[in-house]
């Protein structure tokens, strides 16, 4: 049974006069699911975030919160909830007001809310800090003032805009994991907003990939990892090596490419149906992907180049090689392979037909 | 020594005697409201409280201050719920000629009190208005407002728009909003205003002397007096009057002070 959509964005568009911040933005986001919002800043991921919270009034579209329509409904009237990127916890309120302060403005009885803000506070594992005031909280703190805040309400969805951005790196990826498990265990829907693709990929069940005001791609993170559906997911997403080509022949089930540097490569049609021999072409290869060696092995792309350098970062390191054409390419080696390369030795680097990617010129398959 | 310690002790011996120079005036007047002679002169001749006891008895000096207190509680109320209102206006609302605006509001701070008493002194006249504390405090009215204006706007402009949306986001209606969350984090600022516009007001002659009837405020009962002369019970008058702002500047500052404090952004984790 397909799970039933919590949240529904229809055709919305969002204009600040000339200028359009969100172009026809369609989305359904299924509930109790852990939904990212990806992309570089001014790709219109808050905007959509802050129509949804109704800060921010769609042009044109339609937005749905379990079937209703909610578009013009003020922020107060709908059941969601955020966490705010600078946390905008009320300074003159201590840990335990700011919590309540939802369920007060619902007027739920005092005894209630004194109840439900002990529970929220020991959920939060902000045990005894009731009484302080939010500047008297670490950062991390303060974030779990934030979401409790949020949460106390029991939202229908949560928002979450870039929640972890003003934490330090340590602190961060503890709260991921820690956001993750509050996900879990609340089950509420959570719509989270970032620029970080390593957090959207570690947290997310399904990932809207934003650019330049609409939606490039939707789908579980191993999904638009490894079949991104344009080349800009194919960039923003990881590491990727991208080689410029032209088309040699679409035949069959093989598409020939030749690339700039002279060599010839292959990968399956379908990576590319529309296209016709003497077509541009960028191909994209993930370094982790490659393999490098003193022949070609028994993978059906290859290409030689110069050991140009060497990184040593433990599990993964990383090993550059640059092509006749001057292109330098990444090459994830696991272990301790990458010591065996010499600066300026000759190598091929060979691949397999099947992690080859390949777009038109207009950045689309 | 070196020059960097020479240049800091005279910056140290200038500040001091700039603080003199502040507040000798009104050590001696406080000194002379003990004095016991009708002279404001020395040599001082002895320790007396008189000057208080005549000054509580003289019924014009302390109905000017019932009268002065009662121009500065009002026109105060006014300004302050009047300028707080406009400065959201100025902050929230976009308009057409609100440069316009901006400049009508700082005009009445820039306007010599001369030239606004008789302005407004020309109005009454017309309109057949009777001058009395009233028309005094609609004078005052004009300018206050645009002081508490400016006050507000400051502190508006310095809240963090965030914390309205997190209200409104947890279910405060637009006036919940207010109340919860505005008010109480632009106080400092609101009090600031208030506190300007009613020393502003306590004080103010020029305004006053034209437009108040028969009327008299303090001000106007000191200038009236003068013409025979200092007296002490004037020294009197001021030296409470003194106490009293030194009181509320030392409550004010402490309760400007904590806000302050708590507006800060947090330390970093």
């Amino acid at each position: 049974m397909a799970p039933s959509p919590d949240v529904e964005l229809i055709s919305v568009v969002k204009r600040y006069g000339e200028a359009i911040a969100v172009r026809s933005v369609d989305l359904a986001i299924n509930a109790g699911e852990f939904f990212s919002m990806l992309g570089p800043s001014g790709c219109g991921k808050t905007t959509t975030l802050r129509m949804i919270a109704g800060f921010v009034t769609p042009s044109s579209g339609k937005i749905l919160l379990k079937g209703a329509d909610i578009s013009r409904h003020p922020p107060e009237k709908r059941p969601v909830n955020m966490v705010f990127q600078n946390y905008a916890l009320f300074p003159h309120m201590t840990v335990s007001d700011n919590i309540a302060f939802g369920l007060r403005s619902m007027r739920v009885s005092s005894s209630e809310v004194r109840s439900r803000v002990e529970e929220a506070i020991r959920t939060a594992k902000l045990d005894g800090l009731g009484r302080r005031r939010p500047h008297e909280l670490s950062g991390g703190q303060q974030q779990r003032v934030a979401l409790a805040r949020a949460l106390v309400n029991r939202p229908a969805v949560l928002l979450l805009d870039e929640p972890l951005g003003a934490l330090d790196l340590r602190i961060r990826r503890h709260m991921q994991l820690e956001l993750k498990r509050i996900q879990r265990e609340v089950g509420i829907t959570f719509v989270y907003v970032t620029h970080d693709q390593e957090e959207a990929l570690a947290l997310s069940d399904r990932i809207a990939v934003m650019n330049a005001g609409s939606i490039e791609q939707v789908g579980a993170p191993e999904e638009i990892y490894l079949r991104p559906s344009s080349i800009f997911v194919a960039r923003f997403i990881g590491e990727m090596n991208t080689l410029e080509g032209t088309i040699l022949s679409a035949t069959g089930d093989r598409v020939f490419v030749r690339l700039n540097s002279g060599e010839t490569v292959t990968a399956p049609r379908s990576q590319l149906p529309r296209r016709n021999a003497g077509d541009m072409v960028t191909l994209a290869v993930r370094p982790e992907h490659l393999s490098v060696g003193t022949d070609p092995g028994n993978l059906e792309n290859h290409l030689r180049g110069k050991v140009s350098g060497r990184a040593f970062q433990g599990v993964a390191n990383t090993l550059l090689v640059t092509e006749p054409s001057g292109v330098e390419i990444q090459i994830h080696i696991s272990g301790s392979a990458g010591a065996s390369f010499r600066m300026g030795e000759q190598v091929v680097v060979s691949w397999s037909k099947s992690h080859t990617l390949l777009f038109g010129a207009d950045g689309m398959p | 020594m070196s020059n960097r310690r020479i240049s800091r002790l005279a910056l140290t011996v200038l500040a001091v005697c700039a603080m003199i120079f502040i507040y000798m005036p009104i050590a001696m007047l406080v000194l002379f409201s003990f004095n016991d002679s009708p002279f404001v002169a020395f040599p001082m001749s002895g320790f007396t409280t008189r000057w208080y006891t005549d000054l509580f008895a003289d019924r014009r000096i302390i109905g000017s201050v019932w009268n002065s207190l009662f121009v500065g509680g009002v026109s105060t109320a006014i300004a302050t719920v009047a300028g707080t209102c406009a400065a959201f206006a100025m902050a929230r609302v976009s308009f057409r000629g609100k440069t316009l605006v901006r400049i009508i509001i700082i005009l009445p701070l820039m306007i010599p009190s001369i030239m606004l008493g008789l302005s407004l002194l020309s109005v009454f006249v017309q309109l057949h208005i009777h001058r009395s504390l009233v028309t005094v405090i609609l004078g005052y009215c004009t300018f206050t407002t645009s002081f508490v204006t400016l006050v507000v706007g400051a502190s508006l402009h310095n809240l963090d728009p965030s914390l309205e949306e997190a209200a409104r986001d947890l279910y405060a209606r637009p006036t919940g909003v207010f109340f919860r969350v505005t008010l109480p984090l632009i106080a400092p600022g609101v009090i600031a205003g208030a506190l300007f516009a009613f020393t502003l007001a306590f004080d103010e002659y020029v305004i006053a002397f034209l437009n108040s009837g028969t009327q008299e405020t303090i001000p106007l009962v000191i200038m009236g007096m003068m013409k025979y002369g200092l007296s002490p019970k004037i020294n009197a008058l001021a030296a409470l009057i003194y106490a009293a702002s030194f009181l509320l500047a030392v409550v004010a500052s402490t309760v400007l002070l904590r806000r302050g404090r708590l507006r800060r952004p947090a330390p970093a984790a």
